[in-house]
């Protein structure tokens, strides 16, 4: 089941933004959405998630077409981890993972629901900072939360906006590897707009990149993360070599 | 950062600079005026004898405390607040006023004589000094409480005098009487006035001596809101015989509101509040008294506060109104004479507050005697 | 830690926050008894009590005896009963007004109430516009129905343009001046009167408390309460997290903005009726429960109730004390209380907010 997005398209009053993009994920698979910037990948996971209405095609969500479910139904089987923002106000840790059961929760936490987010928090390394104020950890520590939360929502798809792009290397490294042991786990599909290459290609299942409103490339990393596929997209010079099976990118063009 | 904050200074200085060269520039022109008008004079000497004729002056000592040195007689003033206006008028100047404020100018009926559209600003606090220049008074008149140092400064340039008489002010009656005699040489109707004023105050005195004071709660038109000491309608209470439950309140405050239980526990004998017609802005003005319903309505209200039933004068039906309009009139006095009828009707025979009512209205301000400002009637 | 560890922790926390809730609920019922006892004439508890069970059982008492009971039962209780519900409502109204636009700067205020309130009264005193314009009960009309026109068209504009916070709060600040601004105009056109009284309005002051006006905002906030508590988990999403993450999560940021800021309106616009324009508790109680308990709505809602409660319990009841007969109004004494109040806590806590 998993994700299944048909011949969608989108556009910003008379803009066309994606044009017949078609792609799917199966539990357990990470897609990486490449591309540069503007060209269109938050706005295809808005487009997922409801935020926008697509012009054309259809979205299915463990088999069901998305247009037909509404936001709280959906919210059962999809969430969404947008880029990192600051809280104007102090929300501790638990707290914040807590908010993800919202689909399940009128009032009282049940103990389900403590269960649920008290083994994220150690599975992801944040129990002996569950009582701080998210303000107050590091930008890695951060997306974890964010993470924790998406899953606490027990979805069977996770979108993820950038998840490493304000972090060191250590922590992109961290938490992609987090973000693969967790959705296999938990036979959940993922796709994740990214814009390092090599992190792509390091954990991505599949990748899909996108130029001039359509889908330029999709399928395995291999056959995707390409030189020649890198130039015609990004304009960029480089050398691709694969090590153990995984595509490494060198920069030439300097 | 440095470059920014050198341009404020700059910026500073050439403002300070541009200050201080219009502050001389003002003086300057003042000089030439005076000047050219001895030059112009010297020039007519030399080709007649004319009759110069010697502006006579007088020297005032006004509201505030400033010695003001104005043209004798004054022949073209401009005066701010109607209290001021209704003391001018009582004292037969008030053709001399060529020009009031808004808040005068407002009631058609009895101040028919100003012309709203020819008015000298909104009030004593927002003066129109293009306007009064333009009417060219030789005086300003001004309450205490207007912005008189501001007026000096923006038409002493052009001659204009300003004086402070404060209409509200009960204790300076006698001196801002006799200014207002003194300056439009109506001396003998100020006497006349004064003489009015301290025969009528001087009997009720006279009579209550050693009589025992009976207790009153005075409410402003505004619920709750009371005098203490140093108010000028303190002072009328006073002058009535009446002693202000609120004696003890320290003086000089300036925001008099209390609680409605202090008013339970004090227990008046008496309850004066003070009523305005609902229909003030529409022009009819405040001369025209509140309606009867209005009157019956306010009294109800003031009796049927939650614990009031408790009160001495709510007991005895001894709440009365007085509107805005008529208390005021000859400095509060024609107040302090319905509040003393009110309270001692037995020891004040002789005074009938409807005819002191009526030679205000009608000698003084030379309008009809109008019913409904102070009621109920005593009793 | 332990997921066991975990457990009892959050056990702990919870019981932490009740126990503060319960403080604070037990304090507010103390202070409240102790206003009633305290001011121009100081009675006992045992009076209080005493005028209680006179009252119920209509019992004949002494005419002394039967004035300060009087005083207790229809002025003190009334005005004491007032003051804690309208601090109670407009701290929540700032709570949920901050949160649902995520900006702390909020208050019950911002879409421009307190003008359109005021606006309401002068109108009334001024040109007579209204029912019964000058009876008190006009004026309450006039300046709740002036609110509520106001917070349509605050509403009505911003969902025009996406509901979004800061389409809310750029709208009702302008509104507000507006609003202001017509106030301002009836000001210049009135006579002295009618000008101190319009302006007295807007004072905010407990002293026309009835049991009227009390049990009318008992009848608003007690029905308000439960329904905003009951959206305590959107609030805590709205609080923390974007528009597009709440989407996410099944709710309709747009949607909810309106029905909880409409709910807020209600009981402000009612508070404000009656008691005219009391400032700052919508504003700093939100902001020091959130000191306190932090940002779990199901415990800062009650907690910033109460603790706007007693800010405005104390603050009335010094104002009418301190330099009796003399009373400070209320909304001078609230600032002179909550300002040192507020700092003290920004200072102690400054690493956890900043």
């Amino acid at each position: 089941m998993g994700l299944e997005v048909k011949n969608l398209s989108f556009a910003y009053t008379d803009k066309e933004v994606l044009s017949n993009v078609s792609f799917e994920v199966k539990p357990g698979q990470l897609l990486g959405l490449l591309g540069p910037n503007g060209v269109g990948k938050t706005t295809l996971l808005k487009c997922i998630n409801k935020i926008h209405t697509p012009s054309a095609g259809e979205i299915y969500v463990e088999g069901s077409r998305i247009d037909r479910l509404s936001e709280q139904n959906l919210a059962h089987h999809l969430s969404y981890v947008p880029q990192s923002t600051h809280s104007n106000f102090p929300v501790t840790v638990v707290d914040m993972v807590m908010i993800g059961r919202l689909p399940f929760m009128n009032f009282k936490v049940a103990r389900q629901d403590k269960d649920v987010v008290f083994g994220l928090l150690s599975a992801m390394g944040l129990e002996d900072m569950a009582f701080k104020p998210i303000n107050r950890l590091s930008g890695g520590e951060r997306q974890r939360v964010f993470i924790a939360r998406a899953i606490a929502q027990e979805p069977k798809v996770i979108l993820l906006d950038e998840p490493t792009s304000n972090l060191d290397m250590k922590h992109q490294v961290d938490i992609l590897k987090l973000l693969k042991r967790t959705i296999t786990e938990n036979n959940i599909a993922a796709v994740m707009t990214v814009h390092d290459l090599n992190l792509a290609g390091m954990f991505c299942d599949k990748v899909l990149m996108l130029k001039d409103q359509q889908v330029y490339a999709y399928g395995s990393c291999s056959d995707v993360i390409t030189e020649s596929n890198i130039e015609t997209v990004y304009g960029v010079k480089t050398e691709v070599h694969e090590r153990d099976g995984k595509q490494h990118v060198l920069l030439t063009d300097c | 950062m440095k470059k920014a904050l050198r341009a404020v200074v700059l910026l500073m200085m050439v403002f300070l600079l541009s200050l201080s060269v219009v502050g001389c520039t003002t003086e300057a022109e003042e000089v030439t005026t005076g000047e050219t008008a001895v030059e112009a004079s010297e020039e007519t000497t030399v080709v007649e004898e004319p009759v110069v004729e010697v502006a006579t002056t007088i020297m005032l000592t006004d509201n505030v405390g400033r010695q003001v040195e104005l043209p004798f007689p004054v022949e073209t003033a401009v005066v701010a607040l109607r209290y001021n206006n209704e003391l001018i008028r009582a004292c037969g100047a008030i053709d001399h006023v060529i020009a009031a404020d808004m808040n005068t100018a407002q009631d058609r009926e009895y101040w028919k004589n100003f012309d709203p559209e020819n008015v000298i600003g909104k009030s004593q606090k927002a003066l129109n000094y293009e306007k009064i220049i333009e009417l060219n008074p030789q005086v300003v008149i001004l309450p205490g409480n207007g912005t008189y140092e501001e007026a000096e400064e923006k038409l002493s340039p052009f001659g204009i005098k300003v004086f402070v008489i404060s209409g509200y002010d009960t204790y300076d009656f006698e001196n801002q009487i006799d200014n207002i005699g003194a300056m439009f040489d109506k001396k003998a109707e100020a006497d006349k006035f004064k003489a009015y004023y301290n025969d009528t105050l001087g009997y009720i005195a006279k009579q209550l001596e050693g009589v025992e004071k009976k207790t009153v709660y005075w409410e402003s038109t505004k619920d709750y809101k009371t005098s203490f000491p140093g108010n000028y309608y303190y002072n009328m209470i006073v002058a009535s015989g009446g002693e202000n439950i609120f004696h003890d309140a320290p003086e000089g405050q300036s925001d008099s509101t209390i609680t409605p239980e202090e008013v339970v526990l004090r227990n008046p004998d008496f309850i004066f509040k003070h009523i305005t017609p609902n229909d003030a802005l529409k022009g009819t003005g405040v001369y025209v008294a509140p309606s009867l319903e209005q009157r019956d309505g306010t009294i109800a209200d003031v009796m049927n506060r939650p614990g009031w039933d408790e009160i001495t004068a709510v007991k005895n039906n001894d709440v009365y109104l007085m509107s805005q309009f008529g208390h005021g009139g000859a400095s509060k006095m024609i107040g302090a004479v319905y509040m003393a009828k009110w309270m001692y009707p037995e020891e004040l025979k002789d005074l009938d507050p409807d005819e002191v009512f009526r030679e205000w209205l009608e000698d003084y301000q030379g309008f009809k005697f109008v019913d409904g400002h102070f009621y109920p009637l005593a009793k | 830690m332990t997921e066991q560890n975990l457990h009892s922790a959050y056990e702990r926390r919870s019981i932490k926050q009740v126990l503060i809730i319960l403080t604070c609920f037990v304090l507010l019922v103390v202070l409240a008894i102790g206003a009633v006892a305290v001011g121009s004439a100081d009675v006992s508890i045992h009076q209080v009590w005493q005028s209680i069970v006179h009252h119920m059982t209509v019992a004949e008492v002494a005419e002394e005896e039967r004035r300060i009971e009087k005083i207790i039962l229809l002025l003190r209780m009334p005005r004491v009963v007032l003051g804690m519900l309208a601090g109670i409502g407009l701290s929540i109204s700032g709570t949920v007004m901050q949160s649902i636009t995520r900006n702390p700067l909020v208050s019950p205020f911002t879409i421009g109430l307190s003008s359109a309130a005021a606006f309401g009264a002068c109108l009334a005193i001024v040109t007579g516009i209204g029912y019964k314009p000058h009876t008190p009960l006009g004026i309450v009309l006039n300046a709740f129905l002036m609110s509520l026109l106001c917070a349509f068209l605050v509403y009505g504009i911003a969902s025009r343009i996406g509901m979004s916070p800061e389409a809310l709060i750029l709208t009702g600040v302008a509104l507000s001046y507006f609003f202001g601004a017509l106030t301002a105009t009836l000001q210049f056109m009135a006579d002295e009167n009618q000008l101190s009284a319009a302006i007295q309005w807007t004072f905010g002051s407990l002293n026309g408390a009835t049991w009227a006006q009390v049990l009318l905002l008992l009848l608003i906030i007690g029905t308000s309460i439960p329904l905003l508590l009951k959206f305590s988990w959107v609030l805590n999403a709205m609080s923390s997290s974007g528009d597009e993450f709440i989407k996410g999560i099944g709710i309709n940021p747009s949607r909810m903005r309106t029905s909880l800021g409409l709910i807020t309106v209600i009981i402000t616009a009612s508070i404000i009726s009656f008691t005219g324009v009391i400032g700052f508790i919508g504003l700093v109680s939100p902001h020091i429960a959130r000191l306190i308990v932090g940002s779990e709505h199901r415990v800062l809602i009650p907690v910033s109730g109460l603790l706007g409660g007693i800010l405005l319990l104390v603050s009335d009841t010094i104002g009418r004390t301190i330099i009796s007969p003399v009373t400070i109004p209320v909304g001078i004494v609230i600032s002179y209380i909550g300002v040192p109040l507020f700092i003290n806590l920004i200072m102690a806590r400054r690493k956890e907010y900043f």
